[in-house]
């Protein structure tokens, strides 16, 4: 579904990463983890085509990105940024709305009310859709944001640090909904996570982006090792089994 | 609303008339009350009223360029510029109209405000504010320096014209055609602007093209506000205070918003005339005064609102 190739990052005159290569297929879950700063959300912004990479090319299905509109390619392409600004004076499920922009832009466009209300209800926030937005708590927020980008229905979901604010319930909701939409639907899912215990039980794939800009990749199991989390962090992490399960923990 | 405002707008003046005086006049179009009518109340009402709703619309457009709840018609220093442009005409008897040279000031400061704010790194919200303050604030210094040379007479002309006047306005088809231009781009591309309230990159990944939208806001709200200016003056708090007024009972979807603090506006404008020239007839005060002693109480109770201001 999604082909990079040899792209390069910079910021200032730091490279983040260079000639960096991969491929996501349907059905794909794939953790980005790194330390901060190390261009994890900048390497969402690459694929997603809010920033043009300076070397190399990014494709969905063959395409490349560059060529499609700003709506194509938010219909194939959803990303949830990190930070956005509060200047939103309606309801929740009218914020909800505003994620359908690619579907329905024009003034005649008829809206899917089912699929804002399915949204809504991913997240658990049907009873609050008539609530403004700007009186919801961080967490509240934060679940509405992600139903945004739920309601946008793209084929492929980049999350920039979704779980922020989100308790432990509404984190496990969501990320089994991710899970089960990429499953039945054949879509594919790239998240900026910072715990690797998240990563290691809801995750098939692993991304790590290193501070002196090489990047590992593959699947979960051969990516989390103690070797590749002390070098990733510079902490040692210790790894427990429970239950089948691998769990890791600094110290 | 607006029929009653603008009955109302139309009745007050030096000769008060009754509505059925005014409906007489307009049935039988041959007397001095439809001269009255016609000459002197019609288009001075008409102007205020598309002045209002052309700076209310501009407000809107702005608040959510800039993403900054406080933006209005003048950040950019246009009014500055073509106060400035105004006052070069008069002082240096230039001998072309002043509304020519209003308008060159103020284009001047639309593209100059423009070019300063992308150069290098390129724009964003806050850099654009900034530039146009510090342009309107550079401005603002040399208009006082002239005001402060000029003979007397001139600045009492001038001042008057600063803080917005329609005595001397006539309906011009720029404002007509404006008001529709806006009224059109604001109802078609309506999902796209409330989009844009939550900031470019947001916007860009929802599927907005952003930029192709930043810039037609720029260059509608930038030629609204002149097209006013020039013709009426600094007519304050209008543009600020209405786009809240309107968010305030719920309306923020721009598709709504903008169309209907174009008319509430508009209304406000007409009346606030009437006010200014009949309140202290036969002495007419200048629009710009009375719009801003209405609007500074109505935007600090708005601040007041905890459940406008902050969220319930």
């Amino acid at each position: 579904m999604l082909e990079v190739d040899d792209i390069c990052a910079a910021v200032g005159h730091k490279t983040l990463f260079s000639h960096l290569s991969f491929r996501v297929s349907e059905g794909e879950s794939w953790a980005i983890i790194g330390p901060n700063g190390s261009g994890k959300s900048t390497l969402l912004s690459l694929v997603s085509g809010l920033r043009k990479p300076a070397e190399g090319s990014v494709r969905i299905h063959d395409e490349p990105i560059t060529q499609m509109s700003q709506k194509e390619l938010a219909v194939r392409v959803g990303l949830l940024p990190q930070f956005e600004e509060l200047n939103f004076w309606g309801n929740v499920s009218e914020y909800v709305r505003l994620g359908r922009f690619a579907h329905a832009s024009t003034a005649w466009s008829v809206e899917d009310d089912d699929v804002i209300f399915d949204a809504l209800s991913q997240v658990d926030m049907k009873s609050m859709s008539h609530r403004l937005y700007r009186s919801l708590s961080g967490g509240e927020r934060q679940r509405a944001r992600l139903a945004s980008l739920i309601a946008q229905t793209p084929e492929l979901f980049l999350w920039d640090e979704p779980l922020e604010n989100l308790d432990y319930r509404a984190q496990a909701i969501f990320l089994s909904w991710v899970n089960r939409v990429i499953e039945t639907k054949n879509h594919a899912s790239m998240m900026v996570v910072h715990d690797i215990n998240v990563v290691s039980h809801f995750f098939t794939h692993v991304l790590m982006i290193f501070e002196d800009g090489t990047v590992e990749l593959g699947e979960k199991n051969e990516m989390l090792t103690i070797a590749n989390l002390n070098r990733l962090y510079q902490t040692s992490f210790r790894r427990i089994e429970d239950q089948g399960r691998a769990l890791f923990t600094p110290g | 609303m607006c029929v009653v405002s603008a009955l109302v707008c139309v009745a007050f003046g030096s000769i008060d008339l009754s509505a059925g005086e005014i409906l007489e006049a307009i049935r039988s179009r041959d007397n001095v009350h439809w001269v009255v009518l016609s000459q002197l109340r019609f288009p001075r009402v008409l102007v205020a009223f598309m002045s209002g709703a052309l700076l209310a619309m501009s407000g809107c457009l702005l608040q959510t360029l800039l993403r900054n709840p406080l933006a209005d018609p003048y950040i950019f220093g246009i009014s500055s510029g073509a106060s400035l442009g105004v006052l070069v005409t008069m002082s240096f008897a230039l001998g072309v109209s002043t509304l020519v040279g209003g308008f060159i000031g103020a284009a001047i400061v639309v593209v100059s405000v423009a070019v300063l704010s992308n150069a290098g790194s390129g724009w964003n919200p806050y850099r654009l504010i900034l530039t146009g303050v510090m342009v309107s604030a550079g401005l603002n210094a040399v208009i006082s320096l002239i005001l402060v040379l000029s003979p007397p007479e001139m600045m009492k002309g001038m001042l008057f014209w600063m803080m917005g006047d329609l005595t001397y306005a006539e309906p011009r088809l720029i404002s007509v055609v404006m008001f529709f231009v806006i009224l059109i781009f604001s109802v078609f591309y309506g999902r796209g602007l409330d989009v844009l309230s939550l900031g470019s990159e947001r916007a860009r990944a929802i599927g907005v093209s952003v930029r192709r939208m930043e810039v037609a806001i720029y260059v509608l709200a930038a030629m609204a506000s002149a097209v006013v200016v020039v013709e009426a003056g600094a007519i304050g708090f209008i543009g600020l205070v209405v786009p809240h007024m309107v968010r305030m009972i719920g309306v923020w979807q721009h598709q709504k918003l903008v169309p209907l603090a174009a008319f509430v506006g508009g209304a406000m404008v007409a009346i606030a005339d009437t006010l200014a020239r009949s309140a202290w007839a036969p002495i007419q005060l200048p629009v710009g005064a009375i719009t801003a002693i209405l609007g500074v109480p109505i935007l600090i109770y708005l601040l007041n609102r905890k459940d406008y201001a902050r969220g319930r």
